[in-house]
């Protein structure tokens, strides 16, 4: 399954497209610490948080996530919706919760 | 290739562009066809040192060489020093401040993952003085 198509299914807002968008989601990783996410997240992964600061946009960059979900509709500072369409990262929002979001995910693999 | 050395500075005062000198290095290891899984090694290292030194440090160095045998990478700063190496070396301990902690950092996990994702690293340091560290990962697969 894409992240495009993975957003159609679980009616994601999108943010920002990236380059990524159409590439396949491998898996997924839950977590808010940036160095647990810097760690646990592997390329090709949906990175599910709450964090919205503009250090996500470094992590998914480095990690080769396939995109970043923001959960619980959390307030996305404009910056950061800027530069992850200006970097490419895919980023992707819901009102859903972290559990939720992963349950769906992990259904729709 | 036989070596290829970068220098990145490190601003110590804007968290924005944190991570900016990792995520060049990572273009650099791709550019000269480093494995993926060993640039994932590097980067996710010197990302934790580049924090570090935003959170601590007020900034800094970082100088790598890249032979075709490893990526050396070196952290150097002004900043407080570490007190207590191996207690700092204890995941999930930290003395990050509030602040920092709110956008997801100071979980204490820095210097353990850098240790994880390195094959050698070194510590030196003096309080009031600053701290070096070198990190060196292998490329061979």
């Amino acid at each position: 399954m894409t992240v495009k198509e993975l957003a159609e299914v679980l009616n994601l807002e999108i943010i920002s497209k990236g380059a990524q968008f159409d590439a396949t989601v491998e898996g997924c990783f839950a977590g808010d610490l940036l160095s647990l996410a810097m760690s646990g997240v592997q390329s090709g992964d949906v990175w599910v948080t709450v964090q919205t600061n503009v250090n996500i946009l470094g992590i998914a960059a480095l990690t080769d996530a396939a995109c970043v979900l923001v959960a619980n509709g959390m307030n996305i500072p404009s910056e950061v919706s800027a530069k992850a369409a200006e970097e490419g990262i895919c980023l992707l929002r819901s009102g859903k919760g972290a559990y939720e979001l992963c349950c769906l995910i992990g259904k729709s693999l | 290739m036989s070596s290829f050395k970068v220098q990145y500075t490190v601003d110590g005062e804007d968290f924005s562009i944190a991570g900016d000198a990792s995520r060049k290095l990572k273009k650099v290891l791709q550019n000269l066809g480093v494995a993926p899984q060993i640039i994932r090694k590097a980067t996710v290292a010197m990302y934790e040192g580049e924090i570090n030194m935003v959170i601590h440090a007020d900034g800094g160095v970082i100088d790598v060489e890249i032979t075709p045998e490893k990526i050396h990478i070196f952290l150097r700063d002004k900043g407080p020093g570490i007190p207590n190496v191996s207690l700092a070396m204890t995941e999930g301990y930290s003395t990050a401040s509030d602040n920092v902690r709110e956008l997801g950092f100071g979980a204490g996990m820095g210097l353990p993952n850098m240790q994880k994702y390195t094959d050698y690293m070194n510590i030196t340091t003096e309080v009031g003085v600053g701290t070096t560290i070198e990190m060196i990962v292998n490329t061979a697969v």
